[in-house]
């Protein structure tokens, strides 16, 4: 498996934990969630420590689970509280139980064995924030998270994967420029359209009618989180002298990439932005704008998944220089899952 | 406190060019970013401060 463990990563939403018993296997380990009477979120190994029962498929009691199978019960923090038919609880009877921190609408979990660190999660303040409407999806990749870091890294493929929607032909065309912070692993590709067809999305959304000026800033803090930093406006119109872009839409679009499997990823994906910000035509549009967007990513990296895992050892690929950014993020993800699992 | 390790690839624009500007100050021109990365990251290796 090529995970880089000892990070945090989005497991889900806020809103998808609640009283019910949730399933999600992040980075190849079965977890099992739930949300406990006092509202916080408890993430425990999902296997129940006597015969493997999952402990999702198990029942809720209060804050503890109960195991279906043999009633094995265990509390919020994995410890097992309960054995049937004897006094003597095992030593060993416990379940793993993973630091969780709810922040930005996402629910974060720690994988990994070293000391979690909450100070460590990058942030996506605008997906909480009152000054901006944020509409979200998740959808599940039957690719490697690899796939889809190369995919958000090079945004060229706007133009031919996704026309008609965000996709024009100035995105191809303009050059990027490239920046890698070693000191803080992050990854930062921009491209600035000074004059460009206005797609659809934005069209639609922003009322724009004719060309704009068009920015694409991309923040990637591997190896979960990515940041587009999206700036729109109409032909010319930059930001004032001073900082403050009153004429400019800004759109952030936040992806939490978190691997399921080597070879199955969940697609987190969410779109924040300052305009519009009561009209639920805008954010009904840019739902199914950005969910369809997804899902035109998920059918091609679903397709290289199988290339992949179809071809002989050792294939060639090309790079250039579209691919500066995604080069940098690999070499990023590469020392991250060389990493050692303890520290000395 | 040492300074920032900060590595930037730009494209220049109407090229094919890309320049590779290190922490250090040495720039280089190349057309492959693969190329372009090994020259960066081998820093100091073949790295002239301008």
């Amino acid at each position: 498996m090529t995970f880089a463990r000892n990070h945090w990563y989005v497991a889900a939403y806020g809103r998808e934990i609640g009283r019910e018993l949730f399933a999600r296997t992040i980075l190849g380990e079965p977890l099992v969630f739930y949300r406990s009477e006092a509202g916080e979120v408890v993430a425990l190994a999902d296997r129940c420590v006597h015969r493997r029962f999952p402990l999702s498929a198990s029942r809720l009691e209060g804050d503890t689970i109960v195991c279906g199978y043999h009633g094995f019960t265990y509390d919020k923090t994995g410890s097992c509280v309960f054995v049937p038919g004897q006094e003597r609880i095992p030593r060993t009877a416990r379940v793993a139980s993973y630091p969780v921190v709810e922040q930005d609408s996402f629910v974060w979990v720690w994988i990994g064995d070293r000391q979690a660190d909450p100070a460590l999660i990058p942030r996506a303040p605008w997906l909480a924030d009152p000054a901006y409407t944020t509409v979200s999806g998740m959808e599940p990749l039957a690719a490697r998270y690899e796939l889809l870091v190369d995919n958000l890294m090079d945004l060229s493929h706007e133009t031919y994967l996704h026309g008609g929607y965000i996709g024009t032909p100035e995105v191809a065309n303009t050059p990027i420029t490239t920046e890698v912070d070693e000191d803080n692993g992050i990854i930062y590709v921009s491209r600035h359209m000074a004059d460009a067809a206005c797609p659809p999305f934005y069209a639609k959304s922003t009322g724009i009618q004719g060309r704009i000026t068009r920015w694409q800033d991309i923040e990637y803090h591997p190896p979960c989180l990515y940041l587009l930093h999206s700036r729109v406006a109409p032909v010319g119109v930059l930001p004032e002298p001073d900082g403050s872009d009153p004429h400019g839409f800004h759109v952030e679009v936040v992806y939490a990439i978190t691997p399921e499997t080597g070879h199955s990823t969940h697609d987190f994906w969410a779109v924040a932005r300052d305009f519009a910000l009561d009209d639920q035509e805008v954010s009904d549009f840019l739902r199914e704008s950005n969910r369809t967007v997804v899902l035109q990513d998920v059918t091609a990296l679903d397709a290289l998944e199988r290339v992949i895992q179809a071809e002989p050892a050792g294939y060639q690929e090309l790079s250039i220089n579209i691919d500066t950014g995604g080069l940098a993020a690999r070499r990023i993800l590469q020392r991250m899952v060389s990493e050692p699992a303890h520290t000395a | 406190m040492n300074a920032p390790v900060i590595y930037r690839i730009h494209w220049e624009p109407g090229s094919d060019l890309l320049v590779g500007v290190c922490h250090c100050g040495a720039e280089r021109a190349a057309d492959d970013p693969v190329d372009l990365w090994t020259w960066l990251l081998a820093h100091p290796e073949g790295h002239e401060p301008r």
